[in-house]
């Protein structure tokens, strides 16, 4: 029995320490090996010979200087004011309450002889008592008044003669008198009105009404009695301005401005500015027990294909008592454009202004509120961030300056092959601000950093200020203007033999020289002042093809291919260049030694970019994806691959002539696509 | 005939077989489709049980095959597999041989050895780690929770019997555990763009964690604690609980490396799975200090633990039926739901059948029989029968088997 019981222990131990049969999955990858960029600086010099070919290129050195644009000239600043208000009024609506003092309330026996013919004899009755009116709901809980009027209207109800009426109205509170009054000889069916000065009195909504005293006349003969009927007394308030009040206020305007902001542009004075973006800003500090509205707007403005001004409301929100609220909001205002006349054109100055109105106002809200003249509301608004598309006006006077460095890295390369006699250097102004302009071209040095020698480019026409002219719109149409320095009119052949690798324009450009007669002056946001550096060079070149040479090493680790199978290569290329090119790879080890080399065949080339007749140079790069195959053998190569020269051939054959321009690149991307064995 | 009643027939023929030759045996409990191991905790018993399986509940058992017992995947299991409506790749294995000698009445020890890979990832992304990125050119692949672990050890302990009656049984384990090899990978989003013609590869991570592994042969040290429980509420029905590799484990000079960026890749393809290590030679130089500052020393870790409840009703005296459930990691790699049918064919052999389903296996088909000699029972289980039948749509197979006696 032991024996199976080892014997099986021994097999469940084989079973379990098996080791897995060597299995591999295969898996398809696509990768990046490297990009890099070829251009004229990797030219490679075996390609330029000294024959005179059956064509001819031109290379073309072009820079563009930017002397100025719109900021340098103008800028909006932020512009926010701040103003901090009380409540310049407060109104209260006019309201009236009525009360009758009823003949039974003055002789309760009339109560045996109501509906009666009788008579009645004299009534004489002095008292301290009142009725409590509360007119909380009419008129507000409690009031302190700048300015207001009471009415105390009395009406004779009674069948006979009122001889003496004797009043006083009072707070039920504090028993202050609001008004006090008496009223002799009130015929039956007559009415009487008083009206009292509320100024300076605090009346609350709680009333007390006292007829102090009541004399009637006895009547004359038999009379009707009512006894439900007798002193009816109306209570009229009308022009309330409180000074401060608890009550249910009306809608009304707290506060009501409108004003000319001005700016300050740094000398320029402007008539309408487009803007392009930007915002108003509203910040607001509120200890008022109420929501308040705020409408902000600017008049003299205008959005093209739209209807409206700029124009805002804002409601802030109650303050808590006792306390502040604060609310910040912007308003875009893209896309308009302002008139910066003030409120009208025809009041000078006229430029610079923008005129704006302010209101804050309340709402019915039907909550009772506690207001008060004394509270605050302070608010912070304006422009801010604003960048203008265009602006119009006079920009005033600005001195301008500009130093900038051309490189012209591949000259030193293309030395020897150059047509020197045949150079030319072209200097295109642009202008295309509405504005005129005076540029001084100081000096242009062309400046060899190997040896150190500094060669001014050095003509006549250069001696000379240069006027520009304004642009014209609409159409924006720039001001252009150019000079031609060639050997007949500078020095450019001995400019260019000092080999400089770096050029430097020395430039000033005084901006509005002459000044702006009727403020038409004009400035767009994509409005500059440049100037075109072209150096055009004739160069002589091999029968076969101009070719560019770099040298890339691969940076991963090569370890890792140890588990490629196979694979393909996957040129990704886009070609400034108005020729079409061929490309040769040299897979090259550590030592240098060139392993394997691939080229593209001839179906299989980078296409060459098209060419705008007007300009002669090339629209948009070419974008070709061209597959290299790699054997079993080439991949093993692949994977001792230290580095990779590419050889970008131009075909020249066709004897065109082409100008090449410095800023003409090949960008090559070189991607892989692997058959991985993962193995397991 | 159809296979699987060929099988019915067979199998009954052979149970009968054994039945008759089998020769008279106590009539007390089985010890592996049963508790008799540890119930009768006889001094000087050994018990030895070796298991492996492996589940996927996308990935078919002819390309677990194909990996075992051949050089490639056969292409219509692979094909199989990509056309799968599964939204996300779950896979699971585990392989383990254990032994147990019982000391004395109430002390025993145990060793073992143990090796486990887990992985869940959206089905795409998977696609894409295994058969790379050229299928998924200017797409962007993402998957959220991605989760791969990788470990393998062994440990050796101690049991104890804390009770053993009628009602209750109790026995606890712990020891320790050295760990060989362990990798892992979690990322709670992570995306992938091949750009067009593979000009670049995008990977953007978020709470990516990955282990970079050292050079020693032990990994990490760690305790290791286990629980068999089992109740019986009345004569018909019990419960059991059994918890295995509750730990905690000192990893030894291990970093990892944590993320929340962007990467641009910019070499050869990257085995991450298999290759954790070198990560930062496939990106760009830029983001080397990004990933110098993400490295952390990885001090302690916890390895999944596994739990299992059963629930038992005597149907008969014979027969028994089992309800259970498993989880690992608490559901992390897998939760699986059986129910099951025991039944003693003779007090020498009893089989066991039981189906369910498993959210990292699929449908699981489970085939277990023991049958006992005088001092010797041996078992065996098979898991997945139904992958002999249609192995391009079963996900699961396992193998386990056992020995027991007493000296």
């Amino acid at each position: 029995m032991q024996r199976l019981f080892y014997l099986l222990l021994g097999g469940v131990v084989f079973l379990s320490a098996c080791r897995k049969e060597k299995f591999s999955s295969e898996s398809n990858w696509v990768v990046p090996l490297l990009q890099t960029k070829l251009d004229l600086g990797d030219v490679l010099p075996d390609s330029i010979t000294q024959e005179v070919a059956n064509g001819e290129l031109t290379v073309v050195f072009e820079e563009e200087y930017g002397v100025s644009n719109l900021e340098d000239i103008l800028q909006i600043p932020d512009r926010v004011e701040e103003i901090e208000v009380s409540l310049t009024s407060l109104v209260l609506d006019d309201r009236s309450f009525t009360d009758t003092l009823t003949l039974l309330e003055i002789y309760p026996a009339s109560a045996l002889l109501n509906g009666q013919t009788t008579e009645l004899g004299v009534q004489d009755i002095t008292t301290n008592e009142g009725t409590v009116l509360d007119v909380t709901e009419q008129f507000f809980t409690t009031a302190t008044f700048k300015e207001g009027y009471i009415d105390i209207s009395i009406s004779n109800d009674l069948p006979v003669e009122a001889e003496v009426l004797e009043f006083e109205l009072r707070n039920d509170d504090d028993k202050q008198v609001i008004v006090s009054g008496v009223f002799m000889n009130l015929a039956p069916g007559s009415t009487v009105q008083e009206t009292y000065d509320l100024a300076g009195l605090t009346v609350d909504g709680v009333l007390e009404l006292i007829v102090k005293r009541v004399k009637t006349k006895a009547s004359n003969g038999a009379v009707l009695i009512n006894a439900t009927k007798g002193i009816r007394t109306t209570i009229t308030v009308r022009g309330l301005k409180p000074q401060v009040a608890t009550a249910i206020f009306p809608a009304q305007n707290l506060v009501e401005r409108a004003e000319e902001t001005k700016y300050n542009f740094g000398g320029a004075e402007l008539t309408q500015v487009y803007v392009k973006s930007g915002d108003i800003l509203m910040k607001v500090e509120s200890s008022i027990d109420e929501a308040i509205v705020l409408d902000y707007k600017i008049p003299k403005s205008f959005k093209t294909g739209e209807a409206g001004i700029i124009e805002q409301t804002w409601v802030i929100p109650p303050a808590p008592e006792g306390d502040v609220v604060y609310v910040e909001e912007r308003f875009p205002i893209d896309g308009f454009v302002i008139y910066l006349w003030g409120e009208s054109q025809a009041t000078l100055p006229n430029y610079n202004l923008i005129y704006n109105e302010l209101i804050a106002r309340i709402k019915y809200s039907g909550q009772e509120r506690t207001l008060s003249l004394e509270d605050k509301i302070k608010i912070e608004f304006g422009l801010v961030d604003v960048l203008a598309s265009l602006v119009i006006g006079d920009p005033g006077r600005h001195d301008l300056s500009a130093t900038d460095t051309l490189n012209l890295n591949a000259l030193s390369k293309l030395e020897g092959n150059l047509n020197l006699e045949d150079a030319r250097v072209d200097l295109n102004f642009y202008n295309s601000f509405g504005i005129e302009s005076l540029v001084d071209v100081k000096e242009i040095q062309g400046l060899n950093t190997t040896s150190n020698k500094v060669v001014n480019l050095v003509s006549g026409d250069l001696l000379k200020e240069v006027f520009l002219g304004r642009a014209t719109n609409p159409p924006l149409t720039a001001f252009q203007k150019e000079i031609v320095l060639d050997n007949t009119s500078s020095n450019v052949k001995l400019f260019l033999q000092n080999l400089p690798n770096k050029v430097i324009p020395i430039i000033t450009a005084k901006v509005n020289p002459n000044g702006t007669v009727d403020q038409g002056d004009f400035a767009f946001d994509v409005s500059e002042l440049t100037l075109d550096f072209k150096l055009t060079v004739p160069m002589h070149f091999g029968l076969d093809s101009l070719c560019l040479r770099l040298t890339e090493n691969l940076n991963f680790d090569m370890q890792r291919l140890d588990n490629v199978v196979s694979g393909k290569l996957i040129v990704m290329a886009e070609n400034d260049f108005p020729i079409e090119a061929g490309l040769t790879l040299n897979f090259v080890d550590n030592l240098g030694t060139t392993l394997f080399t691939k080229t593209l065949n001839r179906d299989n080339k980078m296409a060459a970019a098209e060419v705008d007749d007007a300009t002669g140079k090339t629209v948009a790069p070419a974008e070709s994806e061209l597959t290299i195959a790699l054997s079993r053998n080439e991949m093993e190569l692949f994977k001792r691959s230290d580095s990779i020269d590419l050889n970008v051939f131009f075909d020249t054959k066709e004897a065109k002539r082409f100008k090449m321009f410095s800023d003409y690149e090949i960008d090559l991307k070189l991607g892989t696509n692997f058959i991985y064995e993962n193995k397991l | 005939m159809e296979p699987t009643l060929f099988m019915k027939i067979s199998f009954k023929l052979f149970a009968l077989l054994i039945t008759y030759t089998a020769y008279g045996q106590q009539a007390d409990s089985f010890t592996f489709l049963g508790n008799s191991f540890d119930k009768n905790w006889r001094p000087n018993s050994i018990k030895v049980t070796a298991d492996g399986s492996v589940s996927s509940n996308a990935i078919n058992t002819t390309m677990f095959t194909d990996v075992f017992i051949r050089t490639e995947f056969t292409p219509a299991a692979k094909q199989k597999f990509v056309d799968g409506q599964q939204q996300k790749v779950n896979l699971y294995s585990f392989t383990s041989a254990d032994a147990e000698y019982k000391l004395s009445n109430t002390w025993g020890i145990y060793a073992k050895t143990f090796a486990m890979n887990g992985y869940s990832g959206e089905k795409k992304l998977t696609e894409l780690l295994f058969f790379g990125n050229a299928p998924f050119m200017d797409e962007q692949v993402t998957s959220k929770n991605l989760r791969f672990l990788s470990y393998a050890g062994f440990g050796v302990g101690a049991t104890y019997k804390l009770n053993n009656t009628e009602k209750l049984q109790a026995k606890v384990l712990f020891g320790l555990n050295a760990l060989t090899s362990h990798a892992a990978v979690s990322s709670a989003k992570i995306s992938l763009y091949t750009a067009p013609m593979g000009e670049y590869i995008d990977a953007s991570v978020a709470q990516f964690a990955f282990s970079e592994q050292t050079d020693g042969t032990i990994k990490g040290v760690g305790v290791d604690l286990g629980l068999d429980l089992s109740y019986a509420i009345n004569n018909k029905n019990s419960i059991g609980l059994t918890l295995r590799d509750l730990n905690l484990t000192r990893m030894l000079d291990y970093t990892t490396i944590e993320l929340d960026t962007s990467f641009r890749f910019t070499g050869i393809g990257y085995d991450f799975i298999r290759d954790t290590n070198t990560l930062q030679q496939y990106v760009d130089s830029n983001y080397v200090p990004v990933l110098e500052k993400a490295r952390k020393k990885l001090k302690w870790t916890t390895l999944p633990s596994r739990i299992h409840l059963t629930w038992s009703h005597k149907l008969s005296d014979k027969s028994t039926l089992t309800t259970s459930f498993r989880s690992v990691d608490l559901g992390k790699y897998g939760i699986t739901g059986t129910v099951g049918l025991g039944h003693e064919f003779t007090n020498r052999f009893k089989l066991y059948s039981s189906f369910g389903y498993g959210n990292y296996s699929g449908i699981l088909w489970q085939e277990a029989a023991e049958y006992r000699f005088k001092r010797l029972s041996v078992y065996t289980s098979v898991q997945g029968l139904h992958a002999v039948f249609v192995p391009k749509t079963a996900t699961n197979y396992g193998v386990s088997l056992g020995i027991t006696t007493h000296f």
